[in-house]
């Protein structure tokens, strides 16, 4: 099957760094969208007509858009544009938060809104404030 | 942005247009069909068939799809088997397509509540009966998100297409920015032909899943 060619020369170190960067990129992205989806979720469960508007067309663009069509536009597009070179590494982390942020936004919103409303009007019946409700009931439940 | 560049280019993105099109939707029927028969396989539990569709189910799902077009464009030739990229593309999705549509029909399936096969057989429904008049109706309507959202995807995945040099929009995309540098124009254009590709499946996936949504008991 010819599986030397792995171990000749440097090729094995060669896909182990391979693995280190995919791991790298996938790694930052993941916290990078984990805060910032947590956070648009919150907001997003707010039901403000402007944010809910805002949030469709953004969660359109991430469900339409192939990865490697934003990987084009911020890699090639971004420096055409600015004139500034960027990374291929700094360009694929900003597409893959862009994109798990949305995920993990709509999933989070999914999340809060399937908490039932007697919890909520059961908090209110004991006096909890807004902030309360949110921090002690919403978040936990989750 | 120079629409003189734009209004020639066009063309040559709607002949590319074409072709993921053609390419996308016969991988969506292939990974249907494939997803129809894995899941009946699974939901009847026939025994050797059902562990082999799982295992190519977790090989499948747990694969991207670039490595996948790699082994069959580069792997078939090597057994001796001549194709061209189309068929290695449409094959690729539809494998790849397979797997998540028969997750996504079987968990449809096994959704169904039990109560309803109970009812059904103390109302003195035959088998055939309660599986085509009470199981696969209810799950139809249970699995029509996810199916409409692997659908979206699979038309997406067709951009790594370019990898096994089909002439797809991200190849096109690719080979205008390499020869002309007219980069502004040719992504705006892949951004739009893209759009008009995923949109009008978007729109009437969301009516699709509002006409079947039904009530379920106890709802």
């Amino acid at each position: 099957m010819g599986f030397e060619v792995l171990l000749k020369g440097k090729n094995l170190i060669r896909l182990f760094e391979g693995l280190g960067a995919a791991l790298k990129i996938s790694l930052i992205s993941v916290i990078i969208s984990i805060f910032l989806g947590l956070i648009l979720g919150m907001l997003m469960s707010l039901k403000k007509p402007v944010i809910n508007a805002v949030t469709r067309v953004y969660l359109e663009i991430v469900r339409i858009m192939p990865q490697m069509v934003l990987l084009f536009i911020v890699f090639f597009g971004f420096t055409k544009m600015t004139g500034k070179n960027i990374s291929a590494e700094l360009s694929s982390v900003i597409v893959f938060s862009f994109w798990g942020t949305a995920e993990m936004a709509d999933l989070v919103r999914g999340c809060l809104l399937s908490i039932p409303a007697i919890q909520y009007e059961s908090s209110k019946a004991l006096g909890f404030s807004k902030l309360q409700t949110y921090i002690y009931i919403s978040s936990y439940r989750r | 942005m120079d629409t003189g560049v734009i209004s020639k280019y066009i063309p040559i993105f709607a002949k590319a247009f074409l072709l993921t099109l053609k390419t996308g939707w016969l991988g969506v029927l292939l990974a249907f069909l494939l997803g129809i028969a894995g899941a009946f396989v699974l939901y009847f539990k026939f025994p050797l068939l059902s562990a082999v569709i799982k295992c190519y189910v977790e090989l499948f799902r747990n694969t991207p799809l670039l490595v996948q077009l790699f082994f069959i464009y580069y792997g078939l030739p090597a057994l001796g088997i001549r194709t061209s990229a189309e068929f290695c593309g449409v094959l690729g999705l539809g494998l790849l397509g397979g797997s998540y549509m028969t997750e996504s029909i079987r968990s449809g399936l096994e959704a169904v509540p039990q109560i309803q096969k109970e009812s059904a057989v103390s109302l003195g429904f035959t088998k055939k009966q309660i599986f085509l008049d009470i199981i696969l109706p209810q799950a139809f309507t249970i699995s029509i998100p996810g199916l409409i959202a692997n659908v979206i995807f699979l038309l997406k995945e067709t951009s790594v297409f370019s990898a096994i040099s089909l002439m797809d929009l991200m190849f096109t995309a690719k080979d205008l920015i390499g020869l002309y540098y007219d980069t502004t124009e040719s992504l705006f254009l892949l951004v739009v032909f893209y759009i008009l590709m995923l949109l009008p499946v978007s729109f009437a996936g969301s009516i699709i899943e509002k006409k079947t949504r039904f009530k379920m008991f106890g709802d």
